[in-house]
């Protein structure tokens, strides 16, 4: 048995999903950003394991821009977290009800 | 001349614009200074026109623009004047301006005085415009801008309710009418393929020989009857005259310019100028005299026993229109338009009187409460009388050569009918007669029945010389048409109604009638005389015995109720059902159902927005997972 | 069985693992270190697939910068605060199970049922040698075909940057200085009072609304709360 992308596909399936479970059950924002993070490596193996299978490079960019905007991301985000604790709330998604209704 | 036609319409339209745009902030009391020297420069137009047509025998036209130029259908708007149309241009200007004179004392001081001299020119625009168009579309514009006027000028003291309703009756009696017309004006269209009266191709030539076109009598009979109930609907025919006595809530100057001189007879003048159509259907003549028998008849009998002055007159003019009618069906095609001449004097005449009286009277209009105005009121007196006296048709008074022409025309016609209806316009004399010197008995003569504290008096100079004018008008406008089927006035119209062949009438004839209709018109006289001045009739007792008869009459034949519940009610109850079932349940409720259901459903959809993260997290996920089956079913190679 | 199967294995399973450590442990910095853990071992699956770039990258960006400001971030946070461990719905967490469930089912069946791809692309491990390793080639495809991209993603970092400063900064999130206190409210709740008689206060107050200074805060008090719409204009 030799090493094919499917494989990959498999493990980066698996993380996707794992992270998935993550954004949806939990309550703490900073769990569910680091689950949100998760997820994006995944669909980055996937863009890899392509760009090995089909010989080109481009799958590897394409990660390297998802990972700058996940950066970028990740700074607002946190800064946002900063702020919510600043006023003296938690980070918890089922305290943020303001959309209701 | 050819080139300066357009000027007798213009004059007045300048006038009504002028009035129209200036006459409330700035003309004011002035407004009759506009539209006087309009009016009497188109009458000096009309005049000169009337000597160039007279001397040439030429009709003379002049085009103007082209209206609609739509492929083969060419509409060009340009101005006609033959023989017919000079006579119509004459009375219409004539009294016009006598009116424009007249209602400087009447209308004096009244409430949008602009108004009316805005309105007045108007007409008279569109009246001329009318005699003056060339084909029947334009014909018909006009014809229907002549009606705005009337409307407007009926619903002149518009704070009055029963004024607009009468204007509004009047419009929509009108539709009626004018439904027909424009029905028939589309049938000639495609039947004649023209709209034009005259020329090659023209309609008249077209109809006269129908035969030589393919042409099928049931077709010219169609467009006859519907072009003539058209006519009804304007000049006041039975069943459509209902319209005509409810007008008399507008001023009185305009019920003697528009519903008795001029517009009224738009009807008689269009059946006239279209006249081969008639001629090609037997039947439809029988139709007009049948109708213009039945109106002559009917309003001259309402006209007994009507207490308001200017109903009295305004049945009297359905009743003329009638003869008018009546003469055009037997074919005395000359003849009738002589009439709508002589009437539009006499009848302006009687109207413009009984302004004068009721101005005199301050407003009263009701009979009951008139009498003895003879010696307050001479001038109006005299000229009243005059304009009864030609309205009866006594000799040797214009209205005794034209009515008599019409009898004797109907007699001699060829039509079964004619007999007929001659005997008809006789009985119909008889009681013109009667019921004019029953007004006047009533009027002038006998003691005085109105309140102490009324003070007849006679009208100023503006309004005295029109009536004046219109007397001596009425006296000797007459002799025109003298001698009986061969003066002058034949002589010049014959050219309009060259497919016509005049009725062979005896000398002998013509003397029987002018005898036997003089006999009947001073009978009539004598009986109103032994009745209203020497009371030797009891009239009150006499209205008692005969209640049935009396009541019928007074009611005006019951045509007004017969309407309200044949066609007035029946349309209300439709309305009520659209509006109250169609409207209010099915329309409205299906938009209102449509939005409380959008209310109803989003405020069960707005649980959805729980406003919860996890909750939209969670969506996003489904939302993901039924993508990629669909996908997987659709587009992959799964099975 | 070769080598890098036993490799790839070892890899993926460390991963996964650590990737449920991040979902299943309750505190933050336990998930924090199992995340870094996991993307260690993501790394080294880019390496396998010979995206060594890649893999550096991960490592520094994430492991070297997004955890460590993760880490700084749940420092800052009042451990008191920190919320219940799972979302309160049951059927939330039941749902989002049964979703997971199907989604990796779905993933499985698209993943067995496609067709491979052929070799297409001119990047084959000869050409990336020829070209002097991964980096170069990489490097070059992103400075030229993806040159404007590569502008636009350091636009977005810097807009990224900038915002998180704004968003940080004290003054911003500063409290309104003027307080509403409803008195058709009860504490904390935001159902109107049931209704006494109208226009009567459920307190004995007077009717009009009158404003009381509490230390430096403007407080006003009103009957209802949509009465007092203007937070900078004190009434009288």
């Amino acid at each position: 048995m030799d090493l094919t992308t499917n494989h990959f596909l498999f493990v980066s399936a698996a993380l996707f999903v794992i992270g998935m479970m993550g954004v949806l059950t939990r309550r703490n924002i900073l769990i569910i950003f680091m689950c949100v993070e998760m997820m994006v490596a995944a669909v980055g193996i996937t863009l890899v394991a392509f760009s090995h299978e089909t010989a080109t490079i481009n799958g590897q960019v394409f990660f390297l821009f998802a990972l700058a905007v996940a950066a970028a991301e990740s700074a607002v985000g946190l800064a946002i977290v900063v702020a919510l604790s600043r006023q003296g709330r938690a980070p918890d998604v089922e305290e943020m009800q303001t959309l209701k209704n | 001349m050819a080139d300066l036609l357009y000027l007798i319409p213009l004059l007045p339209l300048v006038a009504f614009v002028i009035n129209i745009l200036w006459g409330r902030s700035t003309i004011r009391g002035n407004a009759h200074w506009i539209a006087i020297p309009a009016a009497v420069g188109s009458w000096v137009l009309s005049i000169i026109t009337f000597r160039e047509i007279y001397t040439d025998h030429h009709a003379i036209s002049q085009r103007l623009f082209t209206w609609i130029p739509a492929g083969d259908f060419n509409i060009v708007v340009s101005l006609y004047a033959d023989q017919l149309t000079a006579v119509m241009l004459l009375v219409v200007t004539s009294i016009g301006m006598l009116v424009c004179i007249y209602s400087v004392g009447y209308m004096h001081g009244e409430d949008g005085y602009y108004r009316f001299y805005s309105y007045i020119p108007l007409f008279i625009f569109s009246m001329l415009m009318l005699v003056l168009a060339d084909n029947l579309l334009t014909l018909f514009i006009f014809w229907e801008a002549v009606g705005l006027c009337s409307y407007l000028l009926i619903g002149y003291y518009f704070r009055r309710r029963s004024a607009g309703n009468a204007a509004k009756k009047a419009f929509i009696v009108n539709r009626v009418g004018d439904l027909a017309f424009g029905i028939g004006i589309m049938l000639t269209y495609w039947t004649f393929d023209s709209i034009y009266f005259h020329g090659e191709d023209g309609i008249l030539e077209k109809a006269y020989h129908f035969a030589d076109y393919g042409i099928s009598e049931g077709t010219i009979m169609a467009i006859g009857i519907l072009l003539f109930i058209g006519a009804c609907g304007k000049s006041a025919q039975f069943p459509l005259h209902i319209w005509l006595p409810d007008a008399m809530e507008g001023p009185t100057p305009v019920s003697a310019l528009i519903h008795a001189a001029t517009m009224v007879t738009a009807g008689i003048y269009m059946s006239a100028r279209s006249y081969t159509i008639f001629i090609g259907s037997e039947n439809a003549m029988l139709f007009v005299a049948v109708i213009g028998s039945i109106t002559a008849f009917m309003a001259a009998s309402i006209a007994l026993t009507q207490h308001d002055i200017k109903k009295v007159v305004a049945y009297s003019t359905v009743s003329q229109l009638g003869y008018m009618a009546f003469a055009l069906g037997t074919g005395a095609w000359v003849a009738a338009i002589f009439h709508l001449m002589t009437h539009a004097f006499f009848k302006g005449l009687l109207f413009l009187g009984s302004g004068s009286v009721i101005h005199g009277m301050h407003g009263e209009q009701d009979m009951r409460k008139m009498g003895g105005l003879r010696k307050h009121m001479p001038i109006t007196f005299w000229t009243f009388l005059i304009g009864s006296a030609a309205n009866a048709g006594i000799f040797p008074l214009a209205g005794f050569w034209s009515k008599d022409e019409i009898i004797v025309g109907a007699w001699v016609s060829d039509s079964h009918y004619g007999k007929v209806a001659a005997i008809i316009g006789l009985c119909a004399a008889f009681l013109t007669a009667l019921y004019m010197f029953r007004l006047v008995f009533l009027v002038f003569f006998g003691e005085e029945r109105f309140d102490s504290h009324v003070h007849p008096h006679e009208s100023g100079p503006w309004m005295a010389v029109p009536l004046v004018i219109l007397a001596v008008a009425s006296i000797f406008v007459g002799f025109v048409g003298f001698p009986p089927e061969d003066g002058a006035f034949h002589e010049f119209l014959h050219h309009a109604f060259e497919h016509v062949h005049g009725h062979e009438v005896s000398m002998t004839m013509t003397y029987t009638f002018g005898i036997v209709s003089t006999v009947v018109a001073l009978s009539g006289v004598a009986v109103a005389y032994i009745t209203y001045m020497r009371k030797a009739i009891n009239t009150d007792e006499l209205a008692e015995r005969f209640s049935g008869i009396y009541n019928f009459l007074y009611n005006k034949w019951y045509v007004d109720e017969f309407f309200m519940a044949a066609v007035v009610n029946p349309m209300k109850d439709i309305a009520n059902f659209l509006w109250k079932v169609v409207d209010v349940r099915i329309i409205d409720g299906t938009v209102n159902g449509v939005g409380t259901s959008i209310v109803a459903i989003s405020a069960r959809l707005r649980r959805v927005q729980t406003g919860s993260v996890a909750n939209y997290a969670l969506e996003i996920g489904v939302g993901m997972v039924v993508l990629l089956g669909v996908f997987l079913v659709a587009f992959g190679n799964l099975f | 069985m070769s080598w890098e199967l036993v490799f790839f294995a070892v890899f993926s399973a460390a991963m996964l693992l650590c990737g449920l450590g991040v979902v299943a442990f309750e505190n933050p910095v336990h998930s924090a270190v199992a995340l870094v853990g996991s993307f260690i071992n993501v790394a080294a699956l880019f390496v396998m697939l010979g995206a060594e770039f890649l893999g550096v990258l991960q490592i520094i960006v994430y492991t070297g910068a997004v955890l460590v400001l993760v880490l700084f971030t749940i420092m800052l946070i009042d451990p008191t605060k920190l919320p219940e461990f799972y979302v309160g719905a049951p059927l939330q967490r039941f749902a989002s199970v049964v979703v997971g469930a199907i989604l990796l089912a779905e993933i499985g069946v698209a993943i067995i049922t496609r067709t491979a791809l052929e070799q297409i692309g001119p990047h084959t491990e000869a050409m990336v040698q020829q070209m002097g390793g991964n980096v170069q080639a990489i490097g070059q495809v992103m400075l030229s075909e993806y040159a404007l991209a590569f502008e636009i993603a350091s636009l977005v970092l810097t807009v990224g940057v900038v915002g998180a400063v704004v968003i940080g900064l004290p003054n911003r999130m500063v409290e309104p200085n003027t307080v509403t206190m409803s008195l058709g409210h009860t504490r904390g709740s935001s159902d109107m009072l049931a209704a006494g008689p109208k226009f009567e206060s459920p307190m004995n107050i007077p009717a009009e609304r009158y404003t009381a200074p509490v230390g430096e805060r403007t407080v006003v008090m009103t009957k209802d709360p949509d009465a007092y719409t203007h937070p900078g204009e004190t009434s009288k």
